[in-house]
């Protein structure tokens, strides 16, 4: 079972004109470190954006940090978490999954107050707690979107966790925040999403197409892109 | 505040009583400067002052601002005010309800009888309750009530078929007919003669009042519905909107002062537990009469708690903020669980016993205190007595939190109930009983939901994670205990347990459970002791048994029917009717062995159906499918049955939104047009037919999930029922079909 | 608040639809047995959960194992009872 996946990672990633092979990284969680989804190097804000399977790849980034031993905090407002990715990722990489899941700490919030607070007060000190630098924020905007809660509140509380977020990015954390596109009910609340990506040190699109997932940055000198075969994508 | 009373005299009296309600904020200097200067602009009379309040499972007491409103009117605008203009402090006390705030500071609650001091311009000097909330041999006020419906046969006036007035009052019914103003003169004559207590309504909310103050209004005409003529008639719009990925919808609401408004069409609770236990409901929750028939149960489990809360002086925030503390992703994989569910083992199966835990979840929550505040407190982390079963939880051994508290007489009037109708020599007595406990049960079920629920005040994701792991460990230490004493268990849903044992009689099931409640300190009883009872794999997989759809005949002759069509809302009347027959053909037999001799009347029976099916002598009430509309009409991609008819609805100008239940017939389910494929029932009017072969395989379906088991196969049953074939006459007796 | 995690009923049918083609490339009476095998998975859905282990699939395996180990046994138990059968009728054949 764990060989079958192995020999799956070793698939090559290509760039986009189907070419030239991108230092042909020796399996997934390589190939996103180098679309710097998941990386140890530069520190800040990185947005991740696209469809609902953006939440599967912020949680190979953190298991890509686990991996390499990091404590990380994994903040889940959109209800989603998958452990059992983690435990394949994990034994793929032949490290024993209940290892690679107590390195990752999760808090869930389940109403935009709860997401903020989660943000402001208690993401710091899980930081000191856990001696963690990485963050990763899945679904940060879901709960903005309650229609329940008015535009003027959830723009107020969006100011709040953006601010704390600027905050600990100029701490040199690092904080990759991954989100779906606004859904078309959300009126002005699709702002949220630009704004967030106008502050991001870098922000990432993910495209599906039928041949894999394409990752995109846009700024920087030029444009860059990235592949995930599908055939690879769809054995995760 | 506005308090109603009935009086002795029979006669109904407006009373002002001189209520002050009050609100409490945290924040720093300045912003409270800031809230001060805002107050004193305001219109009535504001005292404020500084005290000291506890929070829910705080340490010490925090420093709040206590603002007391003179004006109770005033009370919503101005908490509102302040809310939007100190957005940085926190508020408490703040949107409750003020009618339950007033029922909870005055220790009062809806229709109870109390002593009251007037004055002559009837201002309440004191009220007094003369009843406890938690008595249960209490009278009724002697209500007037007056009934309004349509006679029509339509499924939903809204939809279309609408038909003249009715009238009925101390069992006297009118038809109100005329032209419009002759309807609206008739119906305020009546209001005034008879000036009843609560009128009872189909429809009233979302049709029948909307409408006739329209007609009102149009005719320049009074309409005395409310009885509090300073007032007007609240009204709230159908409304839907977008929460969490789901669209919630509403439907409207005609409220009155004076008097109450209930709709049978607009009411869980009355559809549930009937007027006797929406009473109930409102004497325990201390929630309005009209609310409480239109609001989930959630929001009576919710003023529980609030007033246990306002009780002990505890400050109520504004906003739940608390998130879950982090856990490790293997932590989380072992408490994000629910109950436990043992598939069962398919089939029909001999004398087999049923054992149900009582009120499993909030018995859980009373026996090991499990509360927001109490679970991982600080002061008992290291007692091994206080661990959470399989989680790294733990509950407080010192305090009983506020959610054990709230719930111990809930469960304990429950019980009183119960052993009361076990008491009672009348049926009517009996069944009054019988709502209330019903009443109170739905309270406790959902008392588990908000422990865990986004939006309740008192939830918090670990104690939910608490009970559910307590619940494991108990439906598994019952397994063991049945297991140890020689019982199969063939079923279990998180709290009952389906147990066969060959020779066991009722008192070795009494003397099981009585072992069983002893070893886990939570009372289960025995259920039943069923003769035979079959367990029905899923239509999609035969392979895969499905929990909760089953059937048993229970040794006094009882049926408990669970997940096939007859519980059904979505299956035709006719479907439903042949199940009925045959289920209870089968339920002449009192063993296996009996029942595979039932076969072929089971089958003449469903021949019987195909062949009145196929001769097109069905009616529209006999094939009328009802579905609900998950989500807005205009929203569906697919097209399907259901939507169609929406389509038609709506192309009639019939207003639909997500939540709303819509009635069609299949007339040519395969048909290339997809509007002639089914009809909306309200839109049938002249000629139209049925789609035979679409409710033949309903039919079939719904004989077969019940016969497969005896070795019938559907090619069997199809070839056995033909009904071309000729055989001796059966005939449907609609009366002896009904369950 | 709802689930965040998979239901091992949800599981069984994830690991169902990844060998999806593995069923395919089967004769149909091997893929009526992998059925059955997935079947037995989910009857033991419960005990599954329980245990709530990051890797499902060898708790399916062990689910798959548990069926078929009952399965041998009952038909060992039909084996006794025909063979005693059989030396009852040989015996009293010889005694008539
Ligand atoms: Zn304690």
């Amino acid at each position: 079972m764990a060989q079958v996946q192995q020999q799956a990672m070793e698939l090559p990633f290509y760039t986009d004109d189907g070419s030239a092979v991108i230092e042909a990284p020796r399996h997934l969680l390589a190939a996103l470190r180098r679309s710097a989804v998941s990386t140890d190097q530069p520190k800040g804000l990185v947005l991740l954006s696209g469809p609902p399977s953006v939440y599967r790849l912020g949680l190979c980034a953190a298991v890509d940090r686990a991996l390499a031993g990091e404590p990380v905090l994994y903040l889940a407002g959109a209800n989603v978490f998958d452990p059992f990715l983690v435990g394949r990722l994990a034994r793929a990489s032949r490290v024993a999954p209940a290892h690679v899941l107590q390195q990752i700490h999760v808090s869930r919030a389940f109403t935009c107050h709860q997401m903020v607070r989660l943000v402001t007060d208690c993401l710091p000190s899980a930081l000191r707690t856990y001696e963690a630098r990485c963050v990763i924020l899945a679904g940060p905007l879901d709960t903005l979107y309650d229609q329940l809660v008015p535009e003027p509140e959830a723009t107020r509380l969006f100011r709040a966790m953006a601010e704390a977020l600027q905050h600990m990015a100029e701490q040199g954390i690092q904080l990759l925040c991954v989100t779906t596109l606004a859904p078309s009910e959300s009126g002005g609340r699709s702002r949220f999403v630009a704004a967030l990506r106008a502050q991001a040190r870098r922000a990432i699109d993910l495209c599906e197409a039928e041949d894999g997932l394409w990752l995109q940055e846009e700024g920087g000198f030029e444009p860059r892109r990235w592949m995930i075969p599908r055939p690879l994508w769809n054995r995760l | 505040m506005v308090v109603w009373l009935l009086c002795e005299d029979g006669r109904r009296l407006r009373a002002v009583d001189p209520y002050v309600p009050t609100c409490y904020l945290a924040a720093p200097t300045p912003i409270l400067h800031h809230a001060s200067r805002l107050l004193r602009r305001a219109s009535c009379r504001i005292d404020t002052r500084e005290v000291e309040r506890y929070e829910l499972g705080g340490l010490c007491p925090i420093p709040v601002l206590e603002i007391s409103v003179y004006a109770p009117s005033q009370f919503s605008s101005l908490t509102q005010l302040l809310i939007r203009s100190c957005p940085d402090a926190q508020f408490f006390h703040v949107d409750v309800s003020l009618p339950q705030r007033y029922f909870y500071d005055r220790q009062l609650f809806p229709l109870i009888h109390c002593e009251a001091d007037l004055t002559a311009e009837g201002q309440i000097q004191s009220i007094q309750a003369l009843e406890s909330p938690w008595d249960t041999d209490y009278g009724l006020p002697p209500l007037t009530i007056m009934e309004l419906s349509l006679d029509s046969s339509s499924p939903n006036p809204n939809h279309g078929g609408r038909g003249a007035l009715i009238m009925r009052i101390n069992g006297d019914e009118r038809l109100l007919e005329g032209d419009d103003a002759d309807v609206i003169q008739r119906l305020n004559q009546l209001l005034v003669r008879e000036d009843p207590d609560i009128l009872l309504t189909d429809w009233g909310d979302s049709y029948l009042l909307p409408r006739l103050m329209t007609l009102a209004d149009r005719l320049r005409l009074p309409l005395v519905l409310n009885r509090d003529p300073h007032r007007p008639i609240g009204a709230r719009k159908p409304h839907s909107y977008f929460s969490y990925g789901r669209i919630l919808s509403h439907a409207g609401a005609r409220t009155l002062s004076g008097r109450l408004h209930l709709d049978r069409h607009n009411s869980f609770a009355l559809a549930e537990v009937g007027l006797a236990g929406l009473i109930e409901q409102a004497r325990v929750t201390k929630v309005d009469l009209q609310q409480m028939a239109r609001t989930t149960t959630g929001t009576g489990i919710t003023s529980m708690q609030l007033e246990t809360a306002c009780r002990d002086g505890l400050l109520i925030p504004y906003r739940k903020q608390e998130p879950e503390s982090f856990k490790s992703a293997l932590e989380l994989l072992q408490t994000d669980q629910g109950g436990l569910v043992f598939a069962p083992i398919a089939g029909y199966h001999e004398q087999v016993g049923e054992l149900d835990f009582s009120s499993m979840y909030p018995s859980i929550m009373v026996r090991f205190n499990i509360s927001p505040e109490t679970v991982n407190c600080r002061c008992c982390r290291d007692e091994p007595a206080a661990r959470v079963p399989e989680i790294g939880h733990h509950t407080c051994r010192r305090c009983q939190g506020l959610v054990p508290r709230t719930l111990a007489p809930l469960l304990e009037k429950r019980v009183r109930y119960k052993k009361l109708m076990a008491a009672a020599a009348q049926t009517a007595a009996r069944a009054v009983l019988d709502q209330r406990q019903t009443a109170l049960k739905w309270l406790l079920v959902v008392s588990f939901g908000y422990l865990g629920y986004k939006n309740a005040r008192f939830g918090r994701i670990e104690a939910h994670e608490a009970v559910t792991a307590y619940s494991r460990d108990i439906l598994l230490q019952a397994k063991e205990v049945a297991e140890r004493q020689g019982y199969r268990m063939l079923h279990a849903i998180v709290d009952s347990l389906w147990l066969v044992k060959s020779g066991a009689v009722r008192a070795d099931y009494d003397g099981l459970a009585q072992a069983i409640t002893e070893q886990t300190g939570l009372s289960i009883g025995v259920e039943g002791l069923y003769r035979w009872i079959g367990f029905f794999p899923s239509r999609v997989n035969p392979l895969m048994p499905v929990p909760n759809q089953f059937v048993g005949l229970f040794d006094h002759g009882g049926m408990k029917i669970r997940g096939i069509e007859i519980r059904r809302s979505d299956a035709p009347f006719l479907v439903k009717r042949a199940q009925a027959e045959v289920l209870r053909c089968l339920s002449e037999a009192g063993t296996l062995a009996e029942l595979r001799t039932q076969i072929p009347q089971a089958l003449e029976i469903v021949r019987t159906y195909r062949r009145y099916l196929h001769e097109g002598r069905a009616t529209i009430e006999e094939l009328a499918i009802a579905k609900s509309l998950t989500k807005e009409p205009q929203a569906y991609r697919h097209q399907t049955l259901s939507m169609i008819a929406a389509q038609e609805l709506l192309a009639r100008g019939v207003h639909l939104q997500a939540g709303d239940t819509i009635h069609y017939i299949m007339t040519d389910a395969d048909a290339a047009c997809p509007s002639d494929r089914v009809r909306a029932v309200a839109g049938i009017d002249g000629a139209w037919s049925y789609d035979v072969s679409a409710y033949d395989n309903l039919l079939l379906k719904a004989a077969l999930v019940l016969l497969m088991p005896l070795d019938v196969t559907p090619a069997l049953l199809n070839a056995s029922t033909d009904p071309a074939r000729r055989t001796t006459q059966g005939s449907i007796n609609g009366e002896s079909a009904s369950l | 608040m709802g689930r965040t995690l998979a239901t091992f009923t949800q599981l069984v049918q994830q690991e169902i639809d990844l060998w999806s083609r593995y069923r395919r490339a089967l004769r149909r009476e091997d893929q009526q047995a992998l059925d059955v095998l997935f079947a037995a998975a989910r009857h033991h859905a419960s005990a599954g959960a329980y245990l709530a282990r990051e890797t499902p699939f060898e708790v399916m395996l062990l689910s798959m194992l548990i069926e078929q180990q009952k399965h041998v046994v009952m038909l060992q138990q039909k084996v006794i009872i025909l063979e005693t059968r059989m030396l009852h009728d040989s015996t009293q054949g010889v005694a008539s």
